[in-house]
């Protein structure tokens, strides 16, 4: 180990003990050197044990996890094997932690000083002046204003972006070596998370503190970090500077996960590339490639045995058999192909000038206008996209055209009709008409019932059809929506993301909608998966003429997917056109910011140079 | 915090307003009234209706219950029609016993509960987690007047420690008055104190389950300082409340407390009141009692808005 090695993974194993008793193995045999001052992605989907290895550096693994082997040595020190007051004096001051939620990972009963104050008190610092003087620079130096006054301010005073500088404030706070970062920007808006970003690089060239940054999200890593580790099925599959591994994958999967992140320049009505299948089931892998199964390169050997994490080219180096042996580039993957579906016909569903405010609490009753004056045509067969960051009204306006909420003024029509009121009666037709996708398939479902009579519950709530034709219907929608119907007695809980998210399609197909808001559809699944989703959404709009609102804050999806695009920023539809031109010839200035902050999974050096910064927004 | 209690003001006065209703009401759906009760068993017709004349029992009920209003607006409690003595100071020497074993109790509730929550929420070892789970467990199934008994009968009579009952004034003597309030107030702390754990065990749990938990573990702070200062905080508002509620068991449970343990208090007071249809003292200390509850709940918002930053009085 030279000096320039801060920390040393050797073979780092990580079990979970499943509710069955069965063990878990969510990393196994990771491998990987830090060295001082380095910037390093570890990147994957859900599962890929990403996080899980984080956690376990510093042993801060939940539950039932438990390191099984190997070694993780901290200059030399492993910390594997070390014992409570050891791990407590390298939580903090070696190794400093930052994670996914700022909302919840701020204790809402302490002020933004006290957090820094706490960790550099835990670290020995005893002078209470030195203590205070040194929360208030760091708090400036993460880009609080006025963090005099602040310092003593509440996590709820702050916004999400705000809260996730007070995170890093407190994680660099005892000066470590290394900032672990897991998921920091996932929560947050794209022009949110271009700051934060930023100041994470910023942090990393001024004091020197190396970091570790793990994410799903294959933009983020080549926005942030020198060099990569990609995971799958708990193993490194490949692992090299970001540069090299971003525009020249080794690893199938990575190439894979490349092609399956949608890029801002692909045009309108073009399909997701995804990656056939789903993740491994951790409990039944076994020997052999864990990406054997989903693999179009896959070779006999892939199954028989584990392939080491060797190196093939310089800095690469590459958990995959036959890679070793390669030296072609992996094939291109295919082109994307069009989404083949019928031009838009008449308009369907029309809102004029829609407000919606919600009340406000307390004696000074003031209430925030959720919409502010929409307008906006769907066409029958069209996809209209509508974009925008975390309160600008897009969530509003689809409880709005679902009629979850009742607008406060404007109209609303449905085929030329005015549903803006509707009576008891109309309102059920209405509603058999316009249904809802949700965005999270964990918590849309209700776990105590089964599949058979989740997507049943809208047929017996209209009144379709007797027993046996319901049951025939369920098996009819559950094909339709990519599941096999014997799965209909089975409990939710035994489905995977995208699962879900097709019960949760069937379910919302049932009552034979003629139109179908799709609130943040894939927001929640992996990249691999959300292609599968997306696929499905725009066959079933070919096969039953569905209008689609597709609600994202992903932009290049929703380019992809639509026709046309609103853009809407503070309750109002600030930009609307057909995608493309949206995309290519943005108006506004908020659409501009939005496209500049959404991060390509393009490295630095093949990008042409930002004309537009975030700081259009402010 | 002073337009907070404002616009409290108006529910509390509601609640004193229907509470004295129903307490005149009932007390008169009662059988028998002061009457009968002072003039004996043998007294014949005349008598009785020359004593209920006497006390303005002939009255129509809706001038009684103004003319009851009215004197306590005033301030003027009134005589006592059976136990002898004016109301108020009947009321007043109670009040004082009663105050004492209430607020001693009060204490072990937070003391033990505490306790109980705390262990049962952080302690590693089964043993205990164990033994914290059969005490809260047996201090909520057993009645007031069995642990009452059981502890006179281990700690007054087997190992003869404390006195069985009765009460010194803690003013004078307070090194005497703690022996002799140490066992009431226990039995009657009890159960509240196991319902306090309880909750603050569940709490505590959750607490040690948040992220912002993680994040702090992950700067190393220390585990004592995590449970304390940053897990305790978050899970005190909910048990705070729940005191505030265990107030109105406490001022309840006294009345059979105090029998046990022959505490002269307002309990034994309200016991001798009832038997003997006293209706002045009955009703004021009832009404006492719920004016008592009603500035508990209202304390117990306060506090719970200054423990939680989230709250503020507005």
């Amino acid at each position: 180990m030279t000096a320039q090695e801060l920390l040393e993974v050797r073979d780092l194993g990580v079990e979970f003990t499943a509710p069955d008793g069965s063990p878990l193995r969510a990393v196994r045999g990771v491998s990987f050197t830090l060295r001082r001052g380095e910037t390093l992605a570890v990147v994957g989907e859900s599962g890929s044990g990403k996080s899980t290895t984080a956690l376990a550096l510093n042993r801060m693994l939940p539950g039932t996890g438990h390191i099984t082997g190997g070694t993780v040595r901290l200059e030399g020190r492993d910390l594997a094997t070390a014992d409570d007051a050891e791990l407590r004096a390298v939580r903090g001051a070696r190794i400093g932690m930052v994670f996914q939620d700022p909302m919840t990972a701020l204790n809402p009963v302490l002020t933004a000083g006290r957090h820094i104050d706490e960790v550099l008190r835990a670290h020995g610092n005893r002078d209470k002046a030195a203590r205070r003087a040194r929360t208030v620079e760091l708090l400036d130096r993460v880009g609080i204003p006025d963090p005099h006054r602040r310092a003593d301010d509440y996590p709820h005073q702050f916004s999400g972006g705000q809260r996730q500088r007070i995170l890093i404030a407190t994680a660099l706070a005892a000066e470590p070596d290394i900032l672990l970062a897991d998921e920091p920007t996932t929560a947050l808006d794209a022009t949110v998370q271009d700051q934060i970003l930023t100041l994470l690089g910023d942090l990393n060239r001024e004091t020197g503190t190396a970091l570790v940054l793990i994410t799903h999200n294959m933009g983020v890593v080549a926005r942030a970090c020198e060099r990569v580790l990609v995971m799958y099925g708990g193993t490194v599959v490949e692992d090299g500077p970001t540069a090299e591994v971003l525009t020249r994958p080794r690893h199938p999967y990575t190439a894979g996960l490349l092609a399956a992140v949608p890029r801002l320049a692909t045009p309108s009505g073009t399909r997701l590339t995804g990656i056939p299948g789903s993740p491994p089931d951790l409990t039944l892998l076994g020997d052999g490639c864990a990406f054997a199964d989903r693999c179009t390169l896959v070779e006999d050997r892939c199954r028989n045995a584990t392939p080491p994490l060797a190196r093939v080219t310089g800095d690469v180096r590459v958990a995959c058999l036959p890679a070793a042996g390669r030296t072609e580039p992996l094939p291109a993957p295919a082109p994307p192909a069009r989404i083949d579906r019928p031009a838009p016909g008449a308009v369907v569903l029309e809102a004029d000038g829609l407000t919606k405010t919600y009340g406000g609490r307390g004696a000074r009753k003031r209430g925030v206008p959720a919409l502010d004056g929409v307008s906006l045509t769907l066409a029958e067969g069209e996809t209209l996209g509508i974009v925008g960051e975390s309160g600008s009204g897009k969530s509003t306006l689809a409880r709005v055209l679902a009629h979850a909420h009742t607008a406060d003024g404007g109209t609303l029509r449905l085929r030329g009709e005015d549903v803006t009121r509707p009576s008891r009666r109309a309102l059920h037709a209405v509603r058999r008409q316009v249904q809802m996708v949700f965005q999270d398939p964990y918590a849309s479902l209700n776990p105590r019932m089964t599949v058979g009579e989740i997507v049943a519950e809208p047929l017996i709530a209209f009144g379709i059809g007797d027993r046996d034709a319901r049951r025939e219907r369920v098996a009819e929608l559950l094909v339709l929506a990519g599941l096999d119907p014997a799965v209909a007695g089975r409990h939710p809980r035994s489905f995977s993301g995208g699962q879900r998210q097709r019960i949760g399609i069937a379910r919302a197909l049932a009552p034979a909608p003629s139109v179908l808001i799709c609130d943040e559809p894939v927001s929640a699944l992996d990249v691999s998966v959300q292609a599968q989703i997306v696929g499905l959404l725009t066959d079933l709009q070919r096969d039953l003429g569905l209008s689609l609102v597709f609600i994202a804050h992903d932009l290049a999806v929703v380019r992809q997917v639509s026709h046309r695009i609103a853009v809407m920023h503070r309750g109002r539809i600030v930009e609307t056109g057909t995608a493309d031109e949206v995309c290519d010839r943005p108006r506004d200035p908020y659409t501009r910011a939005l496209l500049a902050a959404a991060p390509e999974p393009v490295p630095p050096a093949a990008r042409p140079e930002r004309v537009e910064k975030t700081r259009a927004l402010a | 915090m002073r337009s907070y209690l404002l616009r409290r003001l108006p529910s509390a006065l509601l609640v004193l307003v229907a509470a004295s209703f129903v307490i005149f009401t009932i007390l008169r759906l009662v059988p028998g009234d002061p009457a009968t009760a002072l003039a004996g068993p043998d007294a014949d017709a005349a008598t009785v209706a020359a004593i209920r004349e006497r006390l303005g029992l002939d009255a129509p009920l809706l001038s009684q219950y103004a003319h009851w209003i009215g004197s306590l607006l005033k301030g003027d409690l009134g005589p006592s029609y059976a136990i002898g003595g004016q109301t108020a100071d009947l009321i007043g020497d109670g009040l004082g016993a009663t105050t004492e074993l209430t607020v001693a109790a009060l204490l072990f509730v937070i003391v033990l509960g505490t306790a109980f929550g705390v262990l049962g929420a952080t302690s590693r070892s089964r043993w205990l987690t164990g033994a914290v789970r059969v005490v809260t467990t047996a201090a909520l199934a057993v009645p007031p007047f069995v642990s009452g008994v059981l502890l006179v009968l281990v700690f007054a009579v087997a190992l003869p420690v404390l006195p069985p009952g009765g009460r010194v004034a803690f003013l004078t003597a307070p090194d005497l008055a703690a022996q002799y309030l140490v066992l009431p107030a226990l039995c009657l702390a009890l159960p509240s104190a196991a319902v306090l754990g309880r909750y603050l065990k569940d709490g505590i749990e959750r607490g040690l389950a948040e992220d912002y938990i993680r994040t702090a573990t992950a700067a190393g702070i220390p585990p004592r300082r995590l449970l304390w200062r940053h897990t305790l905080p978050n899970a005190l508002p909910p048990v705070v409340t729940l005191l505030g509620m265990q107030v109105g068991n406490l001022l309840g449970g006294a009345v059979l407390v105090e029998a046990i343990f022959a505490w002269p208090g307002l309990g034994q007071l309200a016991e001798q009141g009832l038997q003997r249809r006293d209706y002045p003292v009955v009703q004021d200390l009832l009404l006492l009692l719920v004016a008592v509850f009603v500035l508990v709940q209202l304390l117990t918002d306060l506090v719970y808005a200054w423990l939680d930053p989230r709250i503020r009085w507005e």
